[in-house]
């Protein structure tokens, strides 16, 4: 009790500085505003919204370049060209810019640039909002093409971005998915063709904070972890951090990934419609009221997704096929609207709900009915405080539910597992003058992991473990020349569960020798507080757990380089390098059979791990071809007790039976590690109708553990069966390279007059590549044990769409 | 500037390369050990020690044929303090069973609950050793219905005296054996007998369906039941549980460290982990491999009648 009120007064202390930091940076504000006559060479500023002329969603990544221009609006001589990126809000701020002219140009992958030339009073603060058009819109009888551009923020140490349209254009299983999207990045991997989990730079899925508008997401997944829960037609903005990501994240060892859905068409109504094998999908989107300069003071979006398996089930049944479900279905829904409080604030509630639903009756006298989804709902309010200072306040609620369970023989058994979590989130972005932009933020809040058990009518386990949380962080982006970057921060980090208090030092840098090269390097100390006990097989069991008194939180450093540059007309190439530590890693103990009365610290195991290996990514993001080319070496290692037999500890004496602590041993490849892995993703426009898309993959073959020996124990009291024990080194082979190739193609048109429409045909695993996924070894009656292989994939698998938008 | 950015790409990956090694995926030495096989049991006599040597994967494991003969085999009760109470009682070599061995001394010593024994192997130059803390005994208080239908809300169901053991609590394995007479029934008879749920998901091609006489659950805590007011517990038996209509025998078994290490590793290993990962099992014997435990036991009979039919 003691410790919680302790951590509310210092969060509540370490709010106060917050809003102070916003109140005095406010004053100067009211000084500036009207500019200061009497010093005729004070410096100005210009901040705005940038925003998608077609649609009015804020871009996020834009680039705003101003630089001084003579009266007849000539360029000036000298090397005056100051440039921003628009935030996660779609707002740029420049300061300290000498009074005069000044061009404007904004800029963004995929539009036309917008222009306009402004005079800066000595003093004064200007608000400029620009909207760009997109590319192939028409306006004014001009159709409008893209530029070559990059996206300043993209291009950060450790950041990609995905876009939205490139999700639903590539070859994907049954369903366009971000996550499948994101894998194809150097660096990130999925355990299998049938995981969409998120495996970045040698990290496990827990390791990568999931954030859908600012809302943590705690299980991302639909149908048991074959794809990601996120509907492609809510969503404007996918960005990862790989690594080495800025103090305005934590909590997690490895990678941030933070979705933003689209706010919703500001300008007029739209919708669509999309029909898949696997899933159709809805959306609409539009504004609604208006103010008195006559543009809308809002915007909505709902999009809807369910799977369209049932006909397909009722048929299968009846065929009398063994083995289909009563019931299996998802959904999913997304919803924003958005509210012009002022000019100066913006309000927006976003909600998610999704759901899975697996009723399967298995076998004579059994079956099993799984349950699990997500609720997220987060309530927005950005301010500006003055030109320089941009705020946004987040209320978020996360919710995780799941409840299998089942009656087999007689006996009932069920689990509830339920994840709650209610936050507050604050960030400020103070750009004080051209050499600075000072970021700062905190986020509390609390988390409620509860999980109960019942099995033959009796409760069996009942946990209910909760924390209050809390973090906060300020970091400062130095611009000592146009040339150096350098980007410092300390984020702290506070767990009421374990009484932990954790300081993150976060601090990268850039040099430009000119505007086609950057090269970067960067380090960070991370914290993760949480562990998610998972199966690559099935999702719907997931279990977070956190630290508590005897599990101090898992810790790690980054250490990462990169060089970015453009290296022809449309061409980026981007080389990073990394190394992790991963220390004091907490997970539930594989081997414990039943966690009934055992404390508990007791319940997990202690480990460690490495990852190093470099990342090269080659992108050509215009003309008809358009793709990337990614490479990655990205070796993993893990050591936990008991798992390396050659590093095995003595036997412990009798009445030690926690053989999890102690010497771990020696390293060894975890399932997910790859050497190599390349992948190539390119799309080809024949005309404005059709378009090829295509993925090939190849990546070395992932460890598996190969037995060397085998003994039986014919005399055991506990079973008529022999039990039949393996001797392996764990992990220690590798299975055949993987590889594999996608193609789709797109015929896009006019549809009766009413929208347009996008008809598609994807073949996965064209050249019926086998790969494996496992192997796994039976004993039969009589000779020696065999080995049997399980396929990733193993066929050629079609996917037809038809995407209707009015 | 290209050959600047060159240089530090270089030495980023060489950076990256260096302190990443190399592969982790190493096949490390493992060693063709010799399996110990031994189940002590609370208050009864010293139990037969089987040794062999772990097979290649490419042959059929065949105890006799990879049985280690010829070895000196000495099991110790120990003191508190690790020394040896008594004498050793030796083992010799069975006639009849290749590396089975057997107490010399007859009848053998019985196995003292919550006391340590120790086994000593000496095979050629190889020397095992392993330590079991044998569980204390536990009784059976009480039995209610012990003859029942099938599936009735009135389920089988044991009260007990907890077993106990040092510095923690008990972990229990029930199995539940078939009375029926396997030797005279055939297997079509003996397919007749299965309850629903089992006959479903058998499958005569995979499997001989003897090796359902015995069935045994996943270890359990002894936290998973409450404890009544005079210090004991009730355990039921779950329909779950019962492979065959007609007499099944339960037995409650508490188990030492060694089996409760070896069993739970060994259900991880049949596949409780990430596909294609198998981890080995934890095991208690120094110099070998193998399992030398105790565990406490007790069993009660109970008739489980088929239900009507519908």
């Amino acid at each position: 009790m003691f410790a919680r009120r302790r951590l509310l007064a210092r969060l509540a202390r370490l709010l106060g500085v917050v809003a102070l930091g916003a109140f005095l940076a406010a004053a100067p504000r009211r000084a500036h505003a009207q500019g200061d006559p009497a010093d005729a060479a004070a410096p100005a500023a210009l901040s705005g919204y940038v925003s998608d002329a077609a649609t009015g969603e804020t871009l996020i990544g834009a680039n705003v370049l101003v630089r001084p221009v003579a009266e007849d609006g000539r360029a000036v001589d000298g090397d005056d060209l100051r440039g921003a990126a628009t935030n996660t809000s779609g707002y740029y701020t420049l300061t300290g810019l000498a009074p005069g002219r000044y061009a404007v140009r904004a800029t963004y992958v995929g539009y036309a640039a917008a222009t306009d030339t402004l005079a800066l009073a000595p003093g004064a603060t200007r608000r400029l909002d620009l909207a760009l058009a997109p590319e192939g819109f028409e306006t004014e009888a001009v159709v409008v093409t893209a530029e070559a551009q990059d996206r300043e923020d993209a291009r950060d140490l450790g950041v990609t971005r995905v876009e939205a349209q490139d999700i639903t254009r590539l070859p994907s299983v049954l369903e366009p998915d971000v996550f499948r999207a994101l894998q194809l990045l150097p660096g990130v991997k999925a355990a299998s063709d049938y995981s969409s989990g998120l495996y970045i730079r040698g990290g496990t899925p827990d390791q990568t904070l999931i954030l859908l508008d600012n809302t943590t997401v705690y299980n991302p997944t639909h149908f048991f972890g074959f794809f990601s829960t996120f509907n492609p037609d809510a969503i404007k903005d996918v960005r990862l951090y790989k690594g080495g990501f800025p103090a305005e994240y934590g909590g997690r060892l490895g990678s941030v990934v933070s979705i933003f859905n689209k706010d919703g068409n500001r300008n007029e109504t739209k919708g669509g419609l999309s029909v898949g094998l696997l899933a159709s999908r809805a959306f609409i989107e539009g504004p609604y009221g208006k103010g008195d300069d006559g543009t809308a003071r809002g915007s909505y979006m709902l999009a809807v997704r369910r799977s369209t398996l049932e006909p397909l089930l009722a048929l299968l049944r009846s065929q009398e096929v063994d083995g289909i479900p009563d019931g299996f279905y998802f959904y999913d829904v997304n919803a924003k609207i958005g509210f012009d409080a002022g000019p100066d604030d913006r309000l927006s509630l976003a909600g998610y709900a999704g759901q899975d639903v697996l009723a399967l009756p298995f076998a004579e006298d059994a079956v099993v009915d799984i349950r699990y989804g997500n609720r997220t709902l987060s309530l927005g309010w950005t301010h500006l405080f003055s030109s320089t200072l941009f705020s946004t306040f987040t209320a978020t609620g996360s919710r995780y539910l799941s409840t299998p369970e089942g009656d087999i023989a007689g006996t009932a058994f069920g689990q509830r597992n339920q994840v709650t979590d209610l936050s507050l989130k604050a960030d400020v972005e103070y750009v004080p003058n051209e050499r600075h932009a000072v970021r700062a933020g905190a986020w509390g809040g609390r988390l409620l992991f509860e999980i109960s058990e019942t099995f033959d009518g009796n409760d069996t386990f009942d946990q209910r473990i909760g924390s209050l949380y809390g973090s906060a962080y300020v970091e400062d982006t130095f611009t000592p020349s146009p040339q150096w970057e350098v980007r410092a921060g300390l984020r702290l980090n506070a767990f009421e569960s374990g009484s932990y208090w954790r300081l993150a030092p976060r601090l990268s840098v850039e040099y430009r020798p000119d505007p086609a090269w950057r090269l970067q390097a960067g380090y960070g100390r991370y914290y993760q507080f949480l562990t998610l006990d998972t199966s690559e097989f099935f999702t719907g069991f997931d279990e977070w757990l956190m630290v508590a008194d005897g599990v101090p939180p898992a810790y790690g450093d980054q250490f990462v380089l990169g060089v970015k540059t453009r290296v022809a007309e449309g061409w980026q190439l981007d080389v990073e390098s990394y190394v992790r530590t991963m220390r004091g890693l907490f997970e539930v103990d594989p081997f414990l059979p039943d966690r009934a009365g055992v404390a508990y610290a007791q319940t997990f195991r202690f480990g460690e791990g490495v990852a190093a290996g470099g990342e090269v990514y080659l992108q050509r993001t215009e003309g008809p071809l358009t793709g990337a080319v990614g490479y990655a070496f990205a070796p993993t290692g893990r050591r936990f007790p008991g798992v390396n037999l050659a590093d095995a500890a003595p036997p412990s004496p009798p009445g030690t039976i926690n053989t999890s602590s102690g010497d771990v041993g020696g390293y060894y490849a975890p399932r997910y590690d790859r050497l190599h892995d390349v992948t190539v993703n390119a799309g080809y426009s024949f005309n404005e109708a059709w378009r090829l898309t295509g993925i090939f993959a190849f990546a070395t073959g992932q460890p598996f553990t190969e037995p060397r020996f085998q003994y039986s124990l014919p005399g055991t009291p506990f079973s008529a069966a022999t039990p039949n024990v393996l001797v392996a080194p764990f992990n220690g082979q590798r299975l055949p390279n993987y590889h594999r190739l996608d193609l789709g193609v797109a015929k896009s048109g006019r549809f009766f007059g009413l929208g347009t429409y996008e008809a598609q045909l994807q073949v996965i695993n064209v050249y019926s590549r086998r790969n494996i996924w496992f192997f796994f070894y039976e004993f039969p009656d009589d000779g020696p044990p065999e080995r049997t292989e399980v396929p990733q994939i193993p066929v050629p698998i079609p996917n037809l769409s038809l995407t209707l938008k009015f | 500037m290209p050959r600047l950015a060159t240089l530090v790409v270089l030495l980023g990956l060489a950076f990256a390369g260096g302190l990443a090694g190399c592969d982790y995926a190493n096949p490390n030495d493992v060693r063709q050990e010799i399996v110990v096989e031994s189940y002590q049991v609370a208050g009864q006599r010293l139990a037969p020690v089987r040794l062999t040597r772990a097979a290649p994967l490419t042959v059929d494991f065949d105890p006799d044929a990879f049985a280690v003969r010829g070895a000196e085999v000495r099991i110790d009760r120990l003191d508190d303090n690790g020394n040896p109470v008594d004498a050793p009682v030796l083992y010799a070599e069975s006639d009849e069973a290749p590396g089975v061995y057997l107490p010399v001394q007859t009848p053998a010593p019985r196995v003292v609950p919550l006391a340590t024994y120790r086994l000593r192997v000496e095979a050629g130059e190889e020397r095992l050793t392993a330590l079991t803390l044998v569980p204390d005994t536990l009784s059976l208080v009480r039995a209610e219905n012990t003859v029942g239908e099938y599936q009735s809300p009135d389920q089988p169901a044991f009260t007990v005296t907890p077993s106990r053991y040092p510095g923690r609590q008990a972990f229990y394995i029930f199995t539940v054996e078939s009375l029926l007479d396997f030797e005279t029934l055939s297997e079509d008879e003996l397919l007749a007998e299965l309850t629903p749920f089992v006959l479903d998901v058998f499958d005569e091609d995979e499997g001989d369906v003897t090796e359902l006489r015995i069935g045994s659950s996943p270890i359990l805590n002894q936290s998973n039941y409450d404890t009544n007011s005079d210090g004991t517990v009730t355990i039921g038996v779950p329909w779950l549980a019962i492979a065959f209509f007609g007499p099944n025998r339960v037995r409650i078994n508490a188990l030492d460290d060694n089996l409760y290490d070896f069993i739970r590793s060994e259900s991880v290993q049949q596949g409780g982990q990430s596909p294609g990962e198998i981890p080995n099992v934890l095991d208690r014997v120094d110099g070998g491999t193998g399992i030398f435990g105790s565990y406490a036991t007790i069993a009660h009979d109970v008739e489980v009648q088929r239900p009507p039919s519908p």
